[in-house]
């Protein structure tokens, strides 16, 4: 591996680091790709003659305790990163449960596009969170290996990435429940 | 030189949007031969042997602001003037709809069933499952204003001098509903309801043609596309209407 | 990884996995082609029976008695686009040149990523390799055009599935190197080269790959909505109320809408066809700079027009979409826009053109390719302009004069800067000097074929023969005069497939016998000259120190006609 100067130091006339700008960059991507599943949420919606009660995907406050241990999983980020994955699986795992109780009341991806739509959308931000839970360890497995410094990068990218995934899913909430 | 390609322009705004075509043609056609003059006056004026020595600083930035200069104005002129006037002009419907002749045309794999609404110029009331050979259109002849209706695959009689009115939608995929000789090319998306119109100025034989990639016969969702007279399609109309099977479309 | 190291080469090198994208994807565009030339000899003998040989290898599944079923006709027509655009050309552009070059003209060692980088590739081999697979599931590949409207794709045969897993996969691969391309190009730049001073190639992939960054991710959306309507049974792109073959659809809840997948789609389709010719641009801009001996024109003008190029192309998607139907507002606003982002590419195209004033032109095989390059691709910009323009796009839309107008910018433009490319950094990657003879045969064979090819579709297009036709329009009495006209394009492309085998053949004999280049052999400015051919790993023995542009040849009162953008005074 070749290490640039300006892997984990900001370079003097871009004021940043690369590991950072290429977590940056890579959150830009996922913001657009966010952005499109949502430009089309609102497109349907819009269009359709009638749009089913949000209540049928459950109640709101069922996912209170999921949203919490998502903005823990990314508080602990900075001090606790063995917590982080914890909350992050205990969010998957709600999540997954969540699943189940709606297939099981017979609410399928093919039921209705409101449904389609959460399923879609908030399946897609399962995959990232436990995609984020996935580097996590894999943070935590590596540390011993590199730099200091790299360490403490990696860690910065590591908390914009949870952060981006708590506004897409804070996001997803207000859209489908509150508006 | 365009001209010689085109279709006949056939209906009224075609000579609006032959006319853009030809300006934009004329725009590229000038573009091109100023470019290409300069490409070739440079390759011989400037080859090595006769130039062994470059010049670092180049042509003067002047004349080349110019010329750009002069294609963004051709650009301008050519959208506000021509092209922007002639499709707004069309895509505002005519205000004397009652004057026009309405059809109704619903594409499928691989055909266009089209719906007239007869000498009382109101659609009945259409069902899918009346459909069948005899009623491509499923016209439920019960309904109050559907006795007269005439419900034709592949084919296409307007009379002209008059605005015809098509409604368009699709009950499958997505189809184009074109016209080479009317100028009109529209899409027929499933689930939306879209209206195109235009006005022929001369009578003739053509065709329909599918431009939107819809399948595999895609390439023959061909229909029958006529202009006829006033006088000739007041008969033709009276003569389908006669023709209507009795027993189809009665529920 | 792996310890294993080609010719001393670690798989991470941005060398290797450029030139394993090139392989690769050279590999891709002879598909594409032979895919090509089995729809041109339908379209050419329609009611005909293929060719013995073809039928063959086409089977009799396609080709029952040879002759072609238009079930495999339309599997051409979609897979023909898809793999030449997405398999072959983009990832030529990016994954070949962009790997290569763009480290050693801005003086580093190695992408920002190597792993990742690495990863991107056989994430793109494994994607290509997918897509191909599905020729041989029941009903084919993909039929539904490079386009995939639903909701025709959706109710299509298994091959989209295939289709659609591949793109998502592309999404992924071309977002890892677009990452590491924007990074390296940002903070791995050598000392003293400030963004003024980049070589214009470097400013074309970065420009391209923020497009790609930027972009991909709707397509890759759209794809995952699309796969969950034909799997799961979502009706996303489905309104209600579908009748297929007469009978109504059971299972999706409808309510969806088909114009949906077309703003995603084209959302990335726009700024997709400026990935297929900034690059390109950036490639021939190298090559006329080196062969003139002067300064590229406007540099400063040519840095700003591809950078408002880039942020316009993405509001200028709906010009694909003037016949469905939009409103008046959304349709003015879009043709504004297409006339607004027409100026820039002026710009560009000028800008090149007026680089030759001056100039001290070297007629070398690139350099041939370069100038051929400009009015073809000129020409294919132009055309472009009716079919911005609503009013003359209703003619004109889905024609044949659509075919022409895209590849004359894909194919006599975009291949010929390719070619322009590999003729002028040959050397530089094998340390040998390519033929010229044979070069020169190439160039001018591939010239006159791309011509003849590609010319008459403007003239099939303004008489409304449509594209996408299985019989090239028997059917349609407008179409009867020019079914002859399909034949002499199809001899064309037969001719111009046959020419490419000097090229070939070149290639071949020049890697190992070719004159040896040396370092410079084309006495050019830009860093990559200043190392090695083929350069070492690490590329630089010493890293260089920039402190002066791109471009400067026959700098006034210097004894040499250049000065290297590493050279100190
Ligand atoms: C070099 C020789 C090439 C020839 C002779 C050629 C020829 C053709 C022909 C005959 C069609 C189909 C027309 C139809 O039935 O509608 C076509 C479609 C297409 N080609 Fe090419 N092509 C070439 C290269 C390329 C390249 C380099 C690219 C892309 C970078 C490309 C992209 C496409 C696309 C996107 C389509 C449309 C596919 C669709 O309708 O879905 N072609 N080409
Ligand atoms: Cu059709
Ligand atoms: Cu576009």
């Amino acid at each position: 591996m070749n290490v640039s100067p300006w892997a984990y130091a900001p370079r003097p006339d871009t004021r940043i680091s690369t590991v950072r700008l290429g977590v940056w960059l890579f959150l830009a991507s996922e913001a657009m790709f966010f952005g499109s599943l949502f430009s089309a949420y609102v497109l349907l919606r819009t269009g359709a003659h009638a749009w089913p009660d949000a209540t049928s995907l459950g109640a709101a406050r069922a996912l209170l305790i999921p949203t919490i241990m998502l903005l823990l999983a990314t508080r602990s980020v900075r001090n606790q990163l063995g917590l982080t994955a914890v909350f992050g699986v205990l969010f998957l795992l709600a999540k997954l449960l969540a699943f189940a109780r709606l297939l099981d009341h017979g609410q399928h991806p093919a039921s209705n596009l409101l449904i389609a739509c959460w399923f879609v959308m908030s399946g897609l931000h399962w995959l990232h969170v436990a995609g984020g839970v996935g580097a996590t360890v894999w943070v935590m497995q590596s540390k011993r290996t590199v730099t200091a410094p790299h360490h403490a990068e990696r860690l910065h990218g590591l908390w914009l990435y949870w952060c981006f995934i708590d506004v897409v899913w804070l996001a997803i909430l207000v859209s489908f429940y509150f508006i | 030189m365009i001209e010689r390609l085109l279709p006949v322009a056939g209906s009224e705004h075609a000579v609006a949007f032959d006319a853009v075509l030809k300006s934009v043609h004329a725009h590229i056609a000038i573009q091109a031969l100023a470019w290409g003059t300069f490409l070739v006056f440079c390759l011989i004026r400037f080859r090595s042997s006769r130039q062994p020595q470059a010049s670092h600083r180049g042509i003067a930035p002047v004349l080349p602001m110019f010329a750009i200069a002069v294609v963004i104005v051709g650009d301008v002129v050519l959208l506000a003037t021509m092209a922007l006037p002639a499709w707004l002009a069309r895509a505002t419907m005519p205000s004397s709809v009652l004057a026009a002749t309405e059809v109704r045309i619903a594409a499928e794999q691989f055909a266009w069933n089209i719906h007239y609404p007869g000498p009382d110029r109101r659609f009945g009331v259409t069902s899918a499952a009346l459909i069948s050979a005899s009623n491509p259109v499923g016209i439920d002849r019960t309904s109050p204003d559907g006795t007269d209706d005439v419900g034709l695959l592949n084919v296409l009689m307007v009379p002209v001098g008059r605005p015809v009115v098509v409604q368009l939608s699709s009950r499958d995929v997505v189809h184009s509903f074109t016209l080479n000789e009317m100028r009109v090319r529209q899409d027929a998306t499933p689930g939306l309801l879209v209206r195109t119109w235009f006005t022929p100025t001369i009578t003739g034989q053509w065709q329909i043609a599918c431009s939107q990639l819809c399948g595999l016969a895609h390439y023959r969702m061909r229909g029958e596309f006529s202009v006829l007279s006033q006088p000739g399609w007041d008969e033709w109309l009276r003569r389908e209407v006669a023709l209507i099977p009795p027993e189809a479309g009665l529920r | 990884m792996g310890d294993w190291k080609p010719a001393g080469m670690h798989l991470t090198d941005h060398k290797t996995v450029g030139l394993q994208y090139a392989l690769t994807a050279s590999g891709f565009l002879l598909l594409g082609f032979l895919l090509m030339l089995l729809m041109r000899w339908q379209l050419a003998w329609p009611t005909s029976p293929l060719p013995s040989a073809m039928a063959v290898a086409v089977g009799q599944d396609n080709a029952p008695s040879g002759f072609m079923l238009p079930e495999f006709y339309n599997q051409l027509v979609a897979m023909h686009g898809s793999v030449m655009i997405f398999l072959a050309v983009v990832p030529l552009l990016t994954g070949a040149f962009g790997n290569y070059l763009v480290p050693l003209q801005i003086g580093t060692r190695d992408m920002a990523f190597p792993r990742l980088n690495a990863v991107s590739y056989w994430i793109y081999l494994a994607a290509g390799l997918l897509m191909l697979c599905s020729f041989f599931v029941t009903g084919g590949a993909a039929n539904s055009g490079w386009t995939s409207y639903p909701p025709l794709a959706v109710l299509a045969t298994r091959g989209q599935d295939y289709w659609l897993v591949g793109i998502i996969m592309l999404g992924v691969s071309s977002m890892l190197n677009s990452l590491n391309v924007i990074a390296t190009v940002l903070q791995l730049r050598a000392p003293g080269l400030t963004l003024m001073r980049l070589p214009f190639f470097v400013w074309s992939q970065l420009v391209a790959a923020l497009l790609l960054l930027l972009a991909f991710p709707s397509l890759q959306a759209a794809a995952i909505f699309q796969l969950m309507d034909r799997l799961a049974g979502t009706s996303f792109f489905l309104p209600s109320g579908l009748v297929v073959s007469g009978v109504a659809l059971q299972g999706p809840s409808g309510g969806g809408n088909p114009l949906l997948w077309q703003h995603l789609f084209w959302f990335l389709g726009h700024p997709e066809v400026y990935v297929l010719v900034l690059p390109a641009i950036g490639i021939v801009s190298e090559v006329i700079a080196t062969n003139t001996r002067r300064p590229l024109w406007g540099y400063r003008a040519m840095v700003g027009s591809v950078l408002f190029i880039g942020i316009m192309s993405m509001v200028v998607w709906a010009h694909h979409m003037f016949l469905t139907g939009m409103g008046t507002t959304l349709g003015t606003f879009f043709q504004i826009t297409t006339m607004i982002i027409s100026v820039p590419s002026v710009v560009l195209i000028t800008s090149l053109m007026l680089s030759l004033w001056g100039g001290s032109i070297r007629f070398t095989t690139p350099m041939l390719f370069a100038l051929a390059f400009l009015p073809m691709f000129g020409l294919g910009g132009l055309s472009g302009l009716p079919l911005g323009l609503a009013a003359s796009d209703v003619a004109l839309h889905d024609t044949w004069y659509v075919v022409g107008h895209f590849h004359f910018l894909v194919a006599p433009g975009t291949l010929f800067a390719i070619f322009a490319g590999i003729y002028h950094w040959f050397p530089k990657v094998t340390g040998r000097t390519l033929y010229r003879g044979l070069g020169v045969v190439h160039f001018w064979g591939s010239f006159i074929a791309m011509t003849a090819i590609f010319l008459p579709m403007f003239t099939l297009g303004l008489r409304g023969v449509n594209r996408r036709l299985y019989d090239a329009g028997l059917e349609y009495t407008h179409a009867q005069g020019t079914l002859s006209i399909q034949g002499h394009m199809t001899w064309a492309a037969v001719a111009l497939g046959l020419l490419q085998l000097p090229f070939l053949v070149n290639l071949l004999i020049s890697a190992r016998r070719g004159t040896l280049a040396g370092d410079n052999p084309w006495h050019a400015t830009t860093l990559e000259w200043q190392t090695a051919s083929p350069p070492q790993p690490g590329n630089f023995a010493v890293t260089p120190q920039v402190d002066r542009g791109p471009y400067d040849y026959s700098l006034p009162g210097h004894p040499r006609d250049y000065v290297a953008q590493g050279e100190r005074e």
